[in-house]
């Protein structure tokens, strides 16, 4: 009976040792994991601050009026003037009834 | 378990008693061998024993060993407690526009430094450094290099490829620190907002970045605070409309051959600031020294917009008109002497072109009269004068969030004298800044409350404890304002859908002896839009316009400052989001110019 107690409070000794080295080599990697990540973050950081710098540069009002300026011909981009602002009276409805609900909205809406 | 065999079995005894033979003898043979049995049980369990010994002494031997082999066999690895901290990039906030879009920003680059002691090949370095940096001086370098220091800056900040080009050199002695750099990515449309930074304390490892001018130096401690890092100093500003606002001014500024122009586009009702130009301007990613010599209101750091003080002219004169409705002295149709000239002591006030005897209150100012505002302000004594002047901000320095603001006091008259009184009614003989008179031309249109100009978004708007004109004046000086456009002196200023009003102003500027220049002027057009609910007041100024129209130079407001002015409303209205309205009552068409 004694002999039975010692093996299992052996075994225990050896399952609990095993455990532990386990734990402390698991945490050792989640460890250099984190760090590993952690740098990544910063570089992630770093590149996201460039790119964010590189956005605000490449669409500086003055840049994109210049591009736009530039492929006038194919983007037909121009500056607003108030001559570009249109009404919702100026947009064909349909002459059925939702067209005339729609007319209605509008003309509450004014 | 075995069978405990009795000493005395009862089957030998009788058989040993039935041969006469003793029985005791059976039962000493029975003890033997049970003495036996028992001898080879603790012998076995004795040397399992022994076995079980080695074998866990084998074993912890072996463990012993293999650890002491692997940490033999492992690359040492320091213990550390906690995970390294991340390491903070952007160490100076930045600044961004009402509508998040980034004005100013960090960078990550990288700076040059020398350590002559562990240099290899001083004469080397000097020939490779000129190679990559043509602005470096050979005989300095090698001055540097060879004497006693032991530590010298080269360059503060180095692009990608210079950095590259640096690190081939192979000289040991050039080093290269990281460094952070303030960058505006916009270039220099915002540049006297904006202002700049340099490098404070600077180490090897990083540099301190601290504001010079501007918003920079105003809000450096907020900026600088490491809890701020993610908050950016969000300004008034809005991106867009101060880059068109820029464009539109600097083609004004040429076409009109002015030596300098500004620009201050102001909320109505709060007093924020969405944009302010002052040009001739500057890059802030390379800001320029301080002149040593000339006038330092002469060079492109100066910010004309907030900083500079001008005689305004006419523009005042809706000040005298208001001040004139508040007391009651007078309404928009009482009827003003305008005989001119006015003549007081031995000075002479005229006016451009003779309008006859008598014009009412809004004609005064839809006309611009010097005589007839002039009466009007004499009548109403030079303390009362004052008094509204002052409850508009007009005699106060200007309470803008710029360090260059706090330089910025209006030049008042030395002595308040009659003829103070006569000439600030039309606005000569007072100098303000045009966010002065952009912060009191909101006060005119916005109901009456006095605003408080600002740069950041997030301030409260006036209550009614900064009321200074009423309801019913405000709505009338809109009306006389609406009316300059229509008919009167600004009438190039109307933009079709946004019922532009305000009041133009031709300053003489003042020379250096006193006196007046003959033909340098200021011209400036003050204006809100859209009228019928003004939302926006803009302050246009232009410093020495000239240009030939019709075979005669011109240079009034109304020639120069106004068709400016009328082109940054049509563009930066609809960027504002503001609806052009299309059933308003009819432009003015005939064009009538005056002085002043």
């Amino acid at each position: 009976m004694k002999s039975f107690l010692y093996l299992l409070a052996g075994v225990a000794v050896v399952l609990a040792a095993s455990k532990t080295y386990q734990i402390n080599y698991d945490v050792q990697q989640a460890e250099m994991r984190v760090s590993k990540l952690l740098r990544q973050i910063d570089k992630e950081r770093e590149a996201i601050a460039v790119l964010e710098v590189e956005w605000a540069y490449l669409s500086r009002p003055e840049r994109l009026r210049a591009l736009a300026f530039t492929y006038y011909d194919e983007l037909g981009l121009d500056k607003i003037y108030a001559e570009n602002f249109g009404d919702i009276s100026e947009v064909p409805m349909p002459p059925d009834e939702i067209g005339q609900a729609v007319r209605q909205i509008v003309a509450r809406m004014n | 378990m075995q069978i405990r065999r009795p000493l005395r079995p009862l089957l030998r005894i009788l058989k040993a008693r039935s041969v006469g033979l003793d029985p005791a003898l059976v039962e000493a043979e029975e003890r033997a061998a049970r003495l036996r049995q028992q001898r080879a049980a603790e012998k076995r369990r004795a040397e399992r024993r022994i076995g079980l010994m080695i074998a866990l002494f084998g074993l912890s031997f072996v463990a012993v060993g293999a650890k002491m082999g692997m940490v033999a066999m492992q690359e040492p690895v320091e213990p550390r407690s906690a995970v390294h901290a991340p390491v903070i990039i952007n160490q100076r906030a930045n600044i961004v526009d009402r509508n998040g879009a980034i004005l100013a920003t960090n960078l990550a680059t990288a700076s040059l430094y020398a350590r002559p002691q562990i240099m290899a090949d001083p004469a080397g370095a000097v020939a490779g450094l000129i190679r990559i940096f043509p602005d470096l001086e050979a005989e300095k370098l090698e001055k540097l290099f060879t004497g006693r220091r032991t530590f010298v800056w080269l360059k503060p900040k180095l692009s990608p490829e210079q950095q590259q080009a640096v690190l081939d050199l192979g000289e040991p002695g050039l080093l290269i620190g990281p460094r952070e750099l303030r960058l505006y990515p916009n270039g220099a449309f915002a540049a006297h907002i904006l202002g700049g930074t340099r490098f404070g304390d600077q180490g090897v490892r990083s540099a301190e970045l601290v504001g010079v001018a501007g918003v920079e130096l105003q809000f450096d401690e907020y900026l600088r605070d490491p809890a701020n890092a993610e908050n950016p100093l969000r300004l008034s500003i809005d991106l867009t409309v101060q880059s068109a606002m820029r464009q539109a001014l600097e083609g004004g500024m040429q076409l009109m051959g002015a030596k300098a122009a500004m620009g201050v586009l102001m909320e109505a009702d709060t007093g924020r600031i969405i944009s302010m130009v002052s040009l001739p301007d500057f890059d802030p990613n390379h800001r320029p020294n301080p002149p040593v010599s000339g006038d330092p209101a002469d060079s492109p750091l100066f910010n004309r917009a907030a900083q500079g003080t001008y005689e305004l002219g006419s523009t005042f004169k809706i000040f005298t008109a208001a001040q004139a409705m508040e007391a009651g002295v007078a309404t928009p149709d009482t009827m003003l002497n305008s005989q001119a000239p006015l003549i007081w002591r031995n000075f002479k006030i005229r006016d451009f072109r003779d309008y006859g005897p008598r014009l009412s209150l809004r004609d005064v100012i839809v006309k611009s009269s010097n005589v007839g505002i002039a009466r009007l302000a004499m009548g109403m004594g030079d303390q009362a004068q004052q008094d509204f002047l002052r409850s508009l901000g007009l005699m106060e320095r200007l309470p803008l969030e710029l360090p260059e603001s706090r330089l910025s006091t209006p030049i008042l008259p030395r002595r308040w004298s009659e003829i103070s009184t006569l000439t600030v009614s039309y606005g000569q003989g007072i100098a303000v800044t045009p966010v002065h008179l952009a912060a009191a031309y909101a006060a005119m249109v916005n109901g009456g409350l006095r605003v408080r100009p600002t740069l950041l978004n997030d301030t409260l708007p006036p209550t009614e404890a900064d009321r200074v004109i009423s309801e019913s004046t405000s709505l009338a000086a809109r009306d006389m304002l609406r009316q300059v456009v229509v008919r009167g002196t600004a009438s190039m200023g109307e933009v079709e859908g946004y019922e532009v009003g305000g009041k133009t102003g031709t300053a003489d500027k003042p020379n250096p002896q006193g006196a007046y220049y003959e033909d340098k002027v200021i011209g400036t057009f003050a204006s809100a839009f859209p009228m019928s609910d003004p939302r926006y007041v803009l302050v246009v100024s232009l410093d020495e316009p000239e240009i030939e129209i019709a075979g005669e130079a011109r240079r009034t407001a109304g020639w120069t400052a106004v068709p400016v002015a009328r082109e940054v409303i049509r563009r930066i209205a609809p960027l504002l989001g503001l609806r052009p309205n299309r059933n308003n009552e009819t432009s003015g068409t005939s064009i009538v110019l005056t002085r002043n």
